[in-house]
C-alpha cells in the first residue's frame, strides 16, 4: 500500500523496495482508502476532456487503445499526453484511462523501434506477410 | 510485509454513474411531489406505472441476453420516471408502460446500453407515443405564464413535467455540484431566448415546465450530446434553432422535446468535427489572423514592421 505520489505512482507490493534518488514521494493507503471500484462502458459524460490540460479526448483514446487502434490514437495526438492521471481520477465510469493510454503509446513506441534504420541499402521494403 | 496494490490513480473522485442518476432523480423530487399534488391520484399511478415497467423490463433484458443486472445503477429507473413525467395525467395506465418499453428495449439496449444510444430513450419514446396515440397523448391544454404565481403552480399545465417550472430548478443545483455540464444548457437556453425575441414570440408560451425540463434534464444527458467543449455548444445553439423553429409554428411544449430528440441526430457529427486542436498549435481565429495579415502588402502601403 505504498504509492510513489498519489495519483501517478506506481503502488508497491513489498516494502523492501529501495529509495532512490528517483523517489520523489511515499504515499502511504490505509485499507479503508483503497478503491476496489469497477468498471462500466462509458457514459461519454466529457469530464475528462474538461479536465484534461493538454486538450485531448481522452474518452475517445481510451476506448481506441481498448480496441488496439493504435495509429488512429496517434492520429489524435496521444504522444501529447503528459500521463497525468487526472482523467482517470475523474472518471465515474472508473474506466482506466491513463493505464489505456500508456499502453497504447508504448505500443507506438515499440512500432518505431522494429523499424530498420534508413542507412542500411540492403533494406526490403514490403508486406510484413512476406509477399511483395 | 506484502500490500494490497491498485492501480493508479490512487485518488479518485467520489463520483459514480450510480450517484449522477440517483442526483438527477433527487432534482426531479420537487417536480413529482406538486404533480401528484396537483393532478391526484392518476399522477401518482403514471409515476408508479413507469418507473416500476421500466425495472421489469430493464431486469428481463438483462436476464435475457445474460448481461449483469444493473439496476441499482438507477439508469432504468430515470428513465422510467422521465417517461412518466412526460405524458399527459389523463392517460390510461398502460401508455406510461409502452413508453417504458420502448425507451428500455428500443431507445437503450438496442444500441448497446448504457453510453451507447443515439437518441435520449426518454424522448424517443416519448416520440413513439405521440406519433402512435396522438389523440391520447394530446394534452387538454399548452400553458401560457399569466402571473409570477403560474411559475410556481402552472394550472394550465398539460403534462405531469409542466406543472411547476420553478420546481425544476433542482437542475440547476446539479449543474453546481458539476454532475451536469453547464456549456449546454446556458447555449440552450440563451439562444431559445434571443431567437424567441427575434421571431416576436411571446416569452410566456416559451418559459414552460417542458421546456426548462429539456434544458436541464434533456440536452444534458451525457450519451447524447458531443463530449468536445466547442461541440456542447454548438449542440446547445442547434438545440435552440430547432426549437424556436418548430415552436414558431406550433407549440413551445412539443417543440422542446423535438428539438432535442433532432439535435441528437447531429450530435456526432457536431463532436467528430469539433475535435479540439493538439496543444500547442494555433487555434482556428489565429490561424484565420494570421493568414489574413500575409495578404496585406505593408511594403506598398508604405508602413514599416519594426524588427
Amino acid at each position: 500500500m505504498i504509492a510513489n505520489g498519489a495519483i501517478t505512482g506506481v503502488a508497491q507490493y513489498t516494502d523492501e523496495v529501495p529509495v532512490t534518488k528517483v523517489t520523489t514521494a511515499i504515499t502511504v493507503q490505509g485499507p479503508d482508502e483503497i478503491h476496489y471500484d469497477e468498471t462500466i462502458a462509458c457514459i461519454h459524460c466529457a469530464r475528462c476532456v474538461d479536465v484534461c490540460p493538454v486538450e485531448l479526448v481522452p474518452s475517445r483514446l481510451a476506448a481506441l487503445s481498448d480496441q488496439g487502434r493504435f495509429d488512429e490514437c496517434r492520429q489524435m495526438n496521444i504522444v501529447n499526453c503528459i500521463e497525468c492521471g487526472k482523467c482517470a481520477a475523474v472518471c465515474p465510469s472508473k474506466i482506466h484511462i491513463l493505464q489505456l493510454i500508456r499502453y497504447s503509446k508504448e505500443s507506438i513506441n515499440r512500432a518505431y523501434e522494429d523499424i530498420a534504420p534508413k542507412e542500411s541499402s540492403n533494406l526490403k521494403l514490403g508486406c510484413s506477410c512476406g509477399s511483395d | 510485509m506484502t500490500f494490497t496494490i491498485s492501480a493508479p490513480p490512487h485518488r479518485k473522485d467520489e463520483i459514480t454513474f450510480k450517484k449522477i442518476n440517483w442526483s438527477k432523480m433527487a432534482a426531479l423530487l420537487p417536480v413529482i411531489l406538486i404533480s401528484i399534488y396537483f393532478f391526484g391520484i392518476p399522477a401518482l399511478g403514471i409515476i408508479l406505472a413507469g418507473v416500476l415497467s421500466a425495472i421489469v423490463f430493464e431486469v428481463a433484458i438483462q436476464k435475457v441476453f445474460n448481461q449483469k443486472i444493473s439496476i441499482a445503477d438507477g439508469h432504468a429507473i430515470m428513465i422510467g420516471l422521465m417517461v412518466a413525467l412526460i405524458v399527459p395525467p389523463e392517460v390510461p395506465i398502460w401508455i406510461p408502460m409502452a413508453g417504458s418499453l420502448f425507451a428500455i428495449a428500443i431507445g437503450k439496449h438496442i444500441f448497446g446500453g448504457i453510453g451507447s444510444y443515439v437518441f435520449n430513450p426518454v424522448l424517443a419514446a416519448w416520440v413513439f407515443l405521440n406519433l402512435a396515440w396522438g389523440s391520447i397523448m394530446t394534452p387538454v391544454s399548452f400553458p401560457q405564464l399569466g402571473a409570477i404565481s403560474n411559475l410556481v403552480l402552472e394550472n394550465g399545465a398539460g403534462l405531469l413535467i409542466g406543472v411547476s417550472p420553478i420546481a425544476l430548478l433542482g437542475g440547476l443545483v446539479l449543474i453546481y455540484l458539476k454532475y451536469v455540464e453547464w456549456r449546454i444548457p446556458l447555449s440552450y437556453f440563451m439562444t431559445t431566448m434571443v431567437l424567441a425575441l427575434l421571431v416576436g414570440d411571446n416569452l410566456s408560451h416559451v418559459i414552460t415546465g417542458a421546456f426548462l425540463f429539456g434544458v436541464l434534464f434533456i440536452a444534458t444527458d451525457m450519451a447524447t450530446s458531443p463530449v468536445t467543449k466547442n461541440g456542447r455548444v454548438v449542440y446547445g445553439i442547434l438545440c435552440g434553432i430547432l426549437t424556436v423553429i418548430y415552436g414558431h409554428f406550433d407549440n413551445y411544449v412539443y417543440a422542446a422535446f423535438y428539438g432535442v430528440f433532432l439535435a441528437n441526430c447531429v450530435s456526432s457529427f457536431i463532436e467528430n468535427v469539433t475535435l479540439p486542436r493538439p496543444f500547442g498549435t494555433e487555434s482556428y481565429l489565429q490561424n484565420k489572423y494570421r493568414s489574413i495579415m500575409k495578404k496585406i502588402p505593408f511594403e506598398k502601403l508604405g508602413v514599416s514592421i519594426d524588427e
